[in-house]
């Protein structure tokens, strides 16, 4: 709250964000967890590197968990926090036409498609 | 009271229980947040902007006409506008899903609940619930026959606008689910938000299929994916509703999972790769405000909604006198319900209705043609039932004037009077001629009148002959007075 108060804060100094000691021997985020995550993201992570994961994103929800100490009944969720609507688009056609582009980075490709490794159910 | 529902197992009747979830393309030129192109079978990537095909730093812009044929939708569920709604990210990797998650509506949707009457037989109606319609972007499509060990991904689909219509689980039977999607179909071709074309995948159906003893408890569902068929329904829900019940009454429990159907041997089959991927991890996209609109937005849409199918067969029953199967048969299509109306205008509404479901449309189905295609006029029709309802024309020879316009197709097309007067088809009402014609076969058949005699039912036989004789051009009526006068019979 108070870091927003003078210009000066706009430059966000280290201390802001220092990450506060964790109380207790809190660990919300355990090595089974923190693979679970890397498998959903599709992140490739040895199991030697897991311990080091699971303690630093435990941390980092903890340092996050801080905001629940404030009292937010009757506070609506916030899902943003510009004061203007969504700006929308007539239904025009404007855009496409460039295979070429859109096949550009492709790694693999046949005729005007992507090439994947099979993938079938 | 008994349940028709129920279905017999080994150890008792079981209930199926059924809830739906339809994805039906919004009916728009662009895209949901680009502005490419929607068309169904153009070239692959073609319709692909940078948007939809995910690349860094591209951000979406939403088409204000998807919002509105959203809306419109949610209006003709006679449903809850949430003026305010938000769009989520739904993560899951997928080859044909480039930026690794689905823009859609999680705990915000922008249309909550409402209602759909289906029809069922013998003109029962049905209301089921309607739990909520959100927008969200449709994904790439994958080809798995094209090569031995790749997939080919086309993105012209990804990104264009899907609603997803969720019902609650209030359907009990096959007929009960493919009655509510062919209503619901109905209703958004009435209004114009989709076109409702399976075949193309403009309207897909995933399908919740539990069973329970009846009064328990809700059973463990499996979700059928992508039923692009309103048959194909039907036979996921009989063969996935006895798989369960087969494996709970040798001791097993079923497992929540997802199942795809084969259409080519009838049967559903587990999804085994989409196992893990049900943590979707929803959050606000970052990309999106929050989606508003004002009250009086919807009540400009809502002012403009057309007569729907519920209120067109109401107003059919009430203003032509019609049966509500032939106002139901009549009011499945918009345009199938114009043209009814159009040849039923100033004349008989219920021979018209006749003749429209029993000759226009069952030439149309057995020549695959559409209504617009036809080849007969409303207005064609409509003289032919006035030709019929003067006498001119007996019922039968109708259909055989109706069959030989809808032969000479549109060009040639002379109007029922020309023809009948050419081929000489006028019925027959000179007494003289039709008794000459009955004595003729009575004469011909002494055994047959014998027979007469002890079983009335033979003077059909002899009208049939009759009528045969005069080229089906005398007036039945006629001959069968004559035909119970001559055989000496009752009338």
């Amino acid at each position: 709250m108070a870091c927003c108060t003078t210009g000066a804060a706009l430059l966000v100094s280290r201390e802001t964000f220092r990450i506060p000691p964790i109380k207790g021997p809190k660990m919300s985020v355990d090595e089974k967890m923190a693979r679970r995550i890397a498998t959903l993201a599709r992140i490739g992570v040895s199991d030697a590197q897991l311990p080091a994961l699971a303690k630093e994103l435990s941390a980092i929800l903890g340092f996050v968990e801080q905001l629940s100490e404030l009292d937010t009944t009757g506070v609506k969720p916030l899902t943003s926090a510009v004061e203007t609507t969504m700006m929308g688009r007539e239904d025009v056609i404007n855009d496409g036409g460039y295979p070429a582009d859109v096949l550009a980075n492709a790694p693999e490709r046949d005729d005007d498609y992507f090439a994947v490794p099979k993938v079938v159910e | 009271m008994t349940n028709k529902n129920l279905i017999a197992g080994a150890t008792g009747d079981w209930e199926i229980v059924l809830g739906l979830e339809v994805h039906a393309q919004v009916s728009s030129n662009a895209k949901l947040f680009s502005g490419a192109a929607t068309e169904f079978g153009a070239e692959p990537n073609t319709q692909v902007s940078l948007v939809d095909a995910a690349m860094p730093g591209m951000l979406p812009v939403i088409n204000q006409k998807c919002v509105e044929q959203a809306v419109r939708t949610g209006l003709g569920l006679k449903a809850q506008i949430n003026n305010y709604s938000v769009f989520d990210r739904k993560n899951y990797f997928y080859p044909d899903l480039p930026q690794g998650y689905q823009i859609s509506q999680f705990q915000q949707p922008i249309v909550g609940e409402g209602v759909i009457d289906i029809d069922l037989d013998g003109g029962e109606v049905k209301t089921v619930r309607i739990e909520r319609l959100h927008l969200e972007q449709d994904a790439g499509k994958s080809l798995h026959d094209q090569h031995p060990n790749m997939s080919f991904v086309d993105l012209n689909r990804s990104g264009v606008a899907l609603m997803e219509i969720v019902s609650y689980p209030d359907m009990r039977s096959a007929a009960e689910a493919q009655a509510y999607v062919k209503k619901l179909r109905a209703i958004l071709r009435y209004l114009g938000t989709c076109d409702g074309n399976m075949e193309q995948g403009s309207l897909r159906a995933d399908v919740n299929v539990s069973v329970r003893r009846p009064g328990d408890p809700l059973g463990t569902r499996c979700e059928i994916k992508n039923v692009n068929s309103i048959r194909f329904i039907g036979q996921a829900i009989e063969h996935e509703a006895r798989r369960q019940i087969d494996i709970i009454e040798d001791g097993g429990s079923i497992a929540q999972e997802t199942r795809l159907f084969d259409p080519k041997n009838g049967e559903t089959r587990s999804m085994r790769s989409k196992e893990e991927a049900h943590d979707y991890r929803y959050f606000p996209d970052p990309d999106l405000l929050p989606l508003s609109f004002s009250q009086e937005f919807v009540d400009t849409i809502a002012a403009s909604l057309p007569e729907l199918p519920d209120d067109k067969k109401a107003r059919f029953i009430a203003d032509y006198g019609l049966s509500p199967y032939d106002a139901s048969v009549l009011v499945s299509e918009g345009e199938n319900a114009d043209f009814f109306e159009a040849a039923a205008a100033g004349r008989d509404a219920k021979a018209t209705a006749n003749m429209v479901i029993g000759s226009v449309f069952a030439g149309l189905n057995k020549a695959g043609l559409s209504i617009s295609e036809s080849p007969v006029s409303a207005e064609q029709v409509g003289q032919l039932v006035d030709l019929q309802s003067n006498d001119t024309v007996s019922s039968r020879i109708a259909k055989e004037v109706f069959e030989l316009m809808f032969e000479e197709g549109p060009d040639q097309g002379k109007d029922p009077a020309v023809i009948v007067e050419e081929k000489g088809l006028k019925q027959v009402t000179d007494t003289g001629a039709i008794e000459a014609a009955v004595d003729e076969v009575i004469q011909a058949n002494p055994d047959k009148v014998e027979q007469a005699r002890e079983r009335p039912k033979m003077a059909g036989w002899f009208v049939g002959q009759v009528m045969q004789a005069t080229g089906g051009k005398a007036n039945p009526q006629a001959v069968n007075k004559l035909v119970m006068q001559k055989l000496g019979l009752e009338e």
